[in-house]
This record gives C-alpha cells, structure tokens and sequence, in this order.
C-alpha cells in the first residue's frame, strides 16, 4: 500500500468528520489516515461512501471533527484563505459553480480575485476558455450551454487562478463521450496536482493511485491494475468487512 | 433545469454606440432617465422615453421578440396595477404608473444587453467606494449584485421544472404545492452557490 509524505502532500491525520443528522451524529469520515503526494489520484466508491467529504477537506468546505488536514505542508484549519489561494475545486454541478452570466464574465471574476489588471482579464478570460475548447461559447449564457460547456467553463474559472492542486468532484458525470474524452484530454496536459473523486472506473485507472471510500473509511489504496478490479468485485459482492466499524 | 425567463437580458457584444459608450456616460443617462421619470408632470414624459430608448435598444440589436421576452413576464402584474389605478384614480395616473415601470424595464434591458456584466460590477464597486469608511467590502456589494442577476432565471427556471412535475404526475400546479418544493430547491442552490463561492476564495 503507498503511502506518501512530504511537504508536496495532501495530508489526512486520523481524521474524523461528523455531521448532525435527525437522529443524533451522522459519521462521513472515520479515521482517515492518508497522504497524496502523486501528481493525479482517483478516489471512488459507491454514493455516499465519503468521497465528496474527503474532497472537501482539502479545500476547507469541510471541517474535521477530529484530526488535522494540511495541504503541501499548510494547516487547512488555521489559514484556510491561502490553501484556498492554492487549491481549485470543480464541482459535479457546474450550475452551482458559475456565478456570473456568461463563461467569459465568470472567468473574469476569478481572474479579478487573482489580481489581474482589468485591461489584461478579457483577453486572459478568452485566452483560458480558448485552452479548454469554449472559446466560441464565451459570450453565451450559461444557461444557453450543454452540461459539458458548462463544466469546461467552471474548470476554465477555475484554472483560471493557477491553483497548484486541483479537487475534482466527479467531473464526468454529467459529460457525454465527447466532453468526456475533451476532460480527460485536457486533464492529461495540467501541471497541476490532481486528486479527482469520480464513479468512471476509466478516468480512475488513469491515475497512478486509486483509493477506495467505503463507510467513510479507505478500504484500498494501490495502482488501478489492482485496486479497480478488486473494487468491481466489491461492489459485486459486497466490501471487505473489517472496513466496517 | 430550465431557463427562466430572460427578463432583463443579457450582454451581446455588438458595436453600436451604446456598446462602444462608457459606463460612466451610461451611468449619467440612467440618473436623467430616473429623473426625468420622476419629475414628470404626466405619463407622456415615460411614454416618449419609452419610445426612444427602445428604438435606441433596437438600433443596437435588441429584436422584437427579446423586448417580447423581457416585458410579457410582467404583463399580469401590468395589468392588475392598471385596473386597480384606473379604478382608483383614472386613466392618466395608470398611464403614469405603468409606463413608469415599463421605461425602467426597457432601461434595464438596454443596458444590459450593451454592457457587460463585468464591466457593471466594476462601476457598482466604484461606486460603493465610501462603504470602505464603514468597514464594508464594495466588491462584495457588487459580487452581490451580480449573483442577484444571476440567480432570478434560476429561481424561476426552478419553478417551472416543478410545476412540469407536477403536471407530470397527473395533479394540478396549485400555488401552495409548488411553494416548499421551490424554497428548499432555492435555498440549496443558495447553499451550493455559497460552497462554490468559497471554493474560489470569495468567502
């Protein structure tokens, strides 16, 4: 089992997320004990195994209940604005992401946070969505897009800030073959440190490092010609009984 | 999800004069327009603003059917307002009332389909420049309103989605069936807007 460290990692130390739910504590994530320091790392696992959870710790959506997190060395719960500086989030849902009306206002605003003059943004904005495909789209409402523009524009906004890490929450899932395969393309060409939760077992055996989520706990953690079948497996018959507290 | 209904439009990069105008010209027109509308001692002063300013619109790429788009959405609260005034205080003040509204609306509309949302958020940052003194964030103020303009074609998008919904399960779109459906869909929406928010570091 790899298990990396360093201070390029994203780093989880025995960390516990709970959340109130109606009948008392709902445990997301228990004990999670991992370091990431691989350039790209799938993690999957069935809904609601944690994986979105353990995403959004690296960013600070989420706060652990017990443990610590820390990103190339940075505590995420004591300077939660420079890990942000540094660590883009793509959500699955690119509607939520895109605040302004067109991709290349939305761009723009991420561009406007980063400190780019305004005379350099829209060029800087085209130049981005240009790079990701959607350059003839930049001017159209985002209403007026395909789920895959949308998430191209949402990663273009995203890249837009030159994050050193990038957390994709299921990127694919709203994608067809074609967006799928422009994603994956583009995926393939980032300098950045990539950790991508997702259900699409093909993007996950591009990685050189797969985690398995179950229960809110890592059951597998290994390269894809390992981990992805015996995941299959699992899902078939049901996950590995110690994983379960 | 479906899209609302475009009710004040959106920017289409163009070259007619109202697009190439600065913001700060626009801004100056917008403050006459108001004033103008206010002031008036009757309904023929929004009357003739309406008029030019939607040939002003159309000269610079507004087509019929988008003028169409932006004012049907508020035809039945147009037409309410004109009875009840009408009824209440004669066909001169209704006139007065309802093209006051609609000059507004034209307003917005022209405006918005001539200047980019980006460049608007610059000026409402601009302009919110004193609330500095007081502590507060004039981006914010800004980033507010833009996510304002952003979100109405959501909300009533989601809306719609549900009263097809409700259509498809064989039951009638009674207001108050849609009422709760359509708060928790928006306020989710609040919710993911805000992760998102954060995500990107505007938090």
């Amino acid at each position: 089992m790899p298990h990396s460290s360093g201070a390029a990692a994203l780093v989880c130390a025995d960390v516990t997320v709970t959340a109130p739910s109606g009948s008392g504590e709902l445990t997301l994530l228990r004990g999670v004990d991992v370091s990431v320091a691989e350039r790209r790392t799938a993690v999957v696992g069935l809904n609601g195994s944690g994986k979105s959870t353990f995403l959004r710790l690296f960013n600070g959506l989420v706060r652990p209940s017990a443990g610590t997190v820390t990103v190339h060395g940075t505590d995420v719960a004591r300077d939660v604005r420079a890990v942000r500086r540094r660590v883009g989030f793509v959500f699955t849902d690119p509607l939520s992401q895109l605040v302004m009306p067109t991709p290349v206002e939305d761009v723009e605003l991420s561009l406007r946070g980063a400190g780019v003059p305004r005379a350099r943004r829209r060029a800087a904005a085209l130049e981005l969505l240009e790079r990701v495909g959607i350059a003839h789209r930049a001017e159209h409402s985002i209403y007026d897009l395909s789920g895959g523009e949308r998430q191209l524009a949402a990663f273009a906004a995203v890249l837009a800030v030159e994050p050193d890490v990038l957390l994709l929450d299921e990127p694919t899932t709203l994608l067809d073959l074609r967006n799928r395969g422009r994603l994956l393309e583009l995926l393939e060409g980032l300098p950045q440190q990539l950790l991508i939760s997702t259900h699409d077992l093909g993007l996950a055996a591009t990685a050189p490092r797969v985690l398995v989520l179950n229960d809110g706990g890592i059951v597998a953690d290994g390269p894809p010609g390992e981990v992805v079948p015996a995941y299959e497996q699992w899902c078939a018959h049901g996950f590995p009984q110690e994983a379960r507290p | 999800m479906s899209r609302g209904p475009d009710l004040f439009g959106s920017y289409a990069p163009g070259t007619s004069v109202l697009h190439r105008a600065p913001l700060w010209a626009k801004a100056l027109g917008l403050v006459a327009v108001s004033l103008a509308v206010v002031l008036a001692p009757s309904w023929r002063v929004p009357a003739v603003l309406t008029g030019l300013l939607v040939l002003a619109g159309s000269a610079a790429g507004i087509r019929a059917r988008q003028w169409w788009h932006g004012l049907a959405p508020a035809l039945p609260v147009l037409v309410l307002l004109g009875v009840y005034h009408v009824l209440g205080a004669g066909p001169a003040a209704a006139a007065d009332v309802l093209l006051t509204i609609v000059v507004f609306l034209v307003l917005t509309r022209v405006l918005m389909h001539t200047t980019p949302l980006s460049a608007l958020l610059d000026g409402v940052v601009w302009l919110c420049g004193p609330v500095r003194l007081v502590g507060a964030d004039p981006g914010r103020i800004g980033l507010a309103v833009s996510l304002m303009l952003r979100s109405i074609p959501f909300v009533v998008g989601s809306v719609a989605d549900l009263r097809d919904a409700v259509h498809a399960r064989g039951l009638r779109p009674h207001p108050v069936r849609l009422v709760t459906p359509a708060v928790i869909s928006t306020v989710a929406y609040a919710q993911r807007t805000g992760q998102a928010l954060a995500a990107r570091g505007f938090d």
